[in-house]
C-alpha cells in the first residue's frame, strides 16, 4: 500500500519537474527566435527605402515620415500633412523577421495599426494599472479602520462607519468622481484638485474602502465563535486575540473577494475617462478618434484580459501562500 | 483549599433558568466529574466559572479569592479587572471543539498564550511547551499543523494548551464527544495521568467509565441544579436520587 502510494507520489512530482523543463525550454528557444529576428530586421533605411518616389513628390515640402517599433515589428508610416486621412495621402511598410511588407491593407496593416497603437494604449494601461493599485491599497486600510469601526461598541464610531459604507456603497462611483472633480472646486476654490490622476485616486480610494470595508467584517465575523473563547480563555485581551489569532486566519478568507474587488476596480478605473484622465479606455477613444478603425478595440481588450489574468494570479499565488495549514 | 467555590449560582436565558442555584467546591487535587442529560446546565455552569457566561446571580470565588459577586444580574462587588485576569487564569480550560488556532503548528498553539499573556521568551515557553506535549504524547508532532493531527491528537494539543499557562485547575467541557470512537481512549488516557499527577480537575463528561475510575466525586446534574453529590463507587452503584438511577439506566443499558 505504501509502494504504491510512494510511487504515485514520485511520478506526481516527476511530472511537475518535467513540466518545468518543458517551460524553460520553450522560454529559450523562443528568446533565442526573438534574439535572431531581431538581427534579421530590417534597418529603418531599407524600410525608408520602400516608399515611393512618386509619394514623396506629391507630398512635396509637406512630406513626414514616421518610425514605431514593437519588438521585432518596424513599421514606416509616410504621409502628408495636408490631409492626414485622405486616401492615397499614406504610405506605411511594415518590417519584421527579414521581411517587408506593405502596410496600406490586410493583417500587414492591422499588425501595423497595433504596433503604433500599442505604445498610447499601454501607458494608458499604466494609468488604469496605477491608479488601481494605489486606491486598492489606500482603500484597504481604510477598510480595516472602517470594519473595525462598525464593529466597535462605541455607538458615535460604529455610526459614523455604518454611515460612511452606507453612503459609499449606496451612491454611483461616477457621481462620487464627479463631486471629487468638479464640485469641491465649486465648493471652495481652495479645494480644487489641479490633477486628475490625484482626484480619481481619492474618489475610487474613498469608494473601494467602504466595500472593502464590508469584506473584512465578513472574513473577521466568518471566524468560528469558539476561537474567540480559546483566545479568551487563555487570558488573551481583545487586541491581543484580533492580533493573533483572528486577523491571521481571516487574511485567507479576505484575498478571494479582495481579488474580486480589484478587479471590479481595474475595469470601473475605465469611468476615469469622463473626467478626461487618459486612462486605457481613454487611449483606446483617442486612438480610434485618430484612426477610424473599430479594430483598436481588439488590442485594448486583450490587453485588459492580460493585467486581469497576471493580478488574478498574484491573488491566486498569495491564496496559496496563506493555506498553508489547511 | 478549595481551588473552586461557587455559591447560589444562577445563570437565565430570558425566561429560562437553565442554573437554578448550584452551590459547590472543588478542592485542591480533586478530580470531579459532572454527568447528567443534555440540557442539564453542565456546560453552562463550566462555562460560567470560566466567564464565557454570565451569571445572573450568585457567588463564585478561585483560590478562596472572590472572583465574581452578583445579583439580579448587577455586579455586587467589584474585583479589579487586573484581579479577574489573574485568577481567570487559574483555570485552564479544553473545549468540545478543541478551538485550536489551525493558522498555527501544535507548538505555536501551545506556546503563544504564554508568550503573549505570561511575557515569557519565546526560547523559554517553547522549551515549556515541548515538555508538556511530550507528557501528552505528542513530542514527535510539534511541526504539524491541527488539520494534519487527529482528533484525538488535536484535543491533547488543546490539554497541552490549556497546560502550558500552569493554571490550578483544569475545566473540561465534554473533551471526548467530538471524537470518533476508536480515539476517545488515547485523550482518557492523557486526562487520566492528568488526575494521577495531581492535577485538580472539572470534567463534564458522558464517558462514564472515565468518571467511575478517576473522579473522586462524581456530580449529578438536572435541571439545573446538583441532584447528587457522592463518590463515584456511591452513585454508580448505589444512586440515592431516582433522577440519577434513571439517567444511569439509560445509559449504561444503551
Amino acid at each position: 500500500m505504501a509502494d504504491i502510494n510512494d510511487r504515485q507520489k514520485l511520478t506526481a512530482s516527476d511530472r511537475k519537474k518535467r513540466g518545468r523543463i518543458i517551460a524553460l525550454a520553450v522560454c529559450v528557444v523562443l528568446l533565442v527566435l526573438i534574439a535572431a529576428m531581431w538581427t534579421t530586421a530590417p534597418s529603418k533605411a531599407t524600410l525608408a527605402a520602400r516608399i515611393s518616389e512618386s509619394f514623396k513628390e506629391e507630398a512635396g515640402d509637406k512630406y513626414r515620415e514616421t518610425f514605431t517599433s514593437i519588438g521585432v515589428v518596424t513599421v514606416i508610416r509616410a504621409n502628408s500633412k495636408t490631409n492626414s486621412f485622405g486616401a492615397g495621402q499614406i504610405e506605411m511598410y511594415l518590417g519584421a523577421f527579414g521581411h517587408i511588407w506593405d502596410a496600406s491593407s490586410g493583417a500587414a496593416k492591422f499588425v501595423a495599426d497595433i504596433s503604433r497603437w500599442l505604445p498610447t494604449l499601454i501607458s494608458g494601461a499604466g494609468v488604469t494599472i496605477s491608479l488601481t493599485i494605489t486606491s486598492v491599497f489606500v482603500g484597504a486600510i481604510l477598510a480595516i479602520f472602517l470594519a473595525l469601526g462598525k464593529m466597535s461598541k462605541i455607538w458615535p464610531i460604529r455610526k459614523f462607519c455604518q454611515g460612511y459604507i452606507f453612503f459609499f456603497r449606496g451612491t454611483p462611483l461616477l457621481m462620487q468622481l464627479f463631486f471629487v472633480y468638479y464640485g469641491l472646486p465649486l465648493l471652495s476654490q481652495s479645494l480644487a484638485i489641479q490633477s486628475r490622476f490625484l482626484a480619481a485616486f481619492i474618489a475610487f480610494a474613498l469608494n473601494t474602502g467602504a466595500y472593502v470595508a464590508e469584506i473584512i467584517r465578513a472574513a473577521l465575523q466568518s471566524i468560528d465563535k469558539g476561537q474567540y473563547e480559546a483566545a479568551r480563555s487563555l487570558g488573551m485581551s481583545y487586541p491581543q486575540s484580533m492580533l493573533h489569532v483572528i486577523i491571521p486566519q481571516s487574511v485567507r478568507r479576505l484575498i478571494p473577494p479582495v481579488a474580486n474587488e480589484f478587479i471590479m476596480v481595474l475595469k470601473d478605473a475605465s469611468l476615469v475617462s469622463l473626467i478626461a484622465l487618459t486612462d486605457l479606455t481613454q487611449a483606446t477613444k483617442n486612438v480610434m478618434n485618430s484612426s477610424l478603425s473599430p479594430l483598436v478595440f481588439i488590442p485594448a481588450m486583450v490587453l485588459y484580459l492580460i493585467i486581469t489574468a497576471v493580478f488574478t494570479k498574484i491573488f491566486a499565488v498569495l491564496e496559496q501562500r496563506y493555506s498553508v495549514y489547511q | 483549599m478549595a481551588i473552586i467555590r461557587t455559591v447560589d449560582v444562577r445563570k437565565s436565558f430570558g425566561e429560562l433558568e437553565v442554573l437554578r442555584g448550584i452551590t459547590t467546591s472543588v478542592e485542591q487535587g480533586e478530580v470531579v466529574c459532572i454527568i447528567g442529560p443534555s440540557g442539564a446546565g453542565k456546560s453552562t455552569f463550566l462555562r460560567s466559572l470560566k466567564q464565557l457566561e454570565t451569571i445572573t446571580s450568585g457567588k463564585i470565588f478561585v483560590d478562596e479569592e472572590l472572583f465574581l459577586h452578583k445579583e439580579n444580574d448587577e455586579i455586587v462587588e467589584n474585583v479589579s479587572k487586573l484581579e479577574q485576569k489573574r485568577l481567570q487564569l487559574e483555570m485552564g480550560m479544553v473545549f468540545q471543539q478543541f478551538n485550536l488556532f489551525p493558522h498555527l503548528t501544535a507548538l505555536a498553539n501551545v506556546s503563544l498564550a504564554p508568550i503573549k499573556v505570561l511575557g515569557r521568551s519565546k526560547a523559554e515557553a517553547e522549551e515549556d511547551a515541548m515538555k508538556i506535549l511530550g507528557q501528552v504524547g505528542l513530542a514527535d508532532k510539534l511541526d504539524f499543523y491541527p488539520s494534519k493531527l487527529s482528533g484525538g491528537q488535536q484535543q491533547r494539543v488543546a490539554i497541552a494548551r490549556a497546560m502550558a499557562m500552569h493554571p490550578k485547575i483544569l475545566l473540561f467541557d465534554e473533551p471526548t464527544s467530538a471524537l470518533d470512537p476508536e480515539l476517545v481512549g488515547e485523550v482518557l488516557v492523557v486526562m487520566q495521568e492528568l488526575a494521577e499527577s495531581g492535577m485538580t480537575m472539572m470534567v463534564v463528561t458522558h464517558e462514564m467509565g472515565f468518571a467511575r475510575d478517576a473522579a473522586d466525586r462524581v456530580l449529578f446534574m438536572c435541571d439545573g441544579v446538583i441532584a447528587e453529590d457522592s463518590s463515584p463507587e456511591e452513585i454508580f452503584t448505589n444512586p440515592k436520587n431516582p433522577r440519577t438511577r434513571q439517567f444511569l439506566n439509560k445509559i449504561l443499558q444503551g
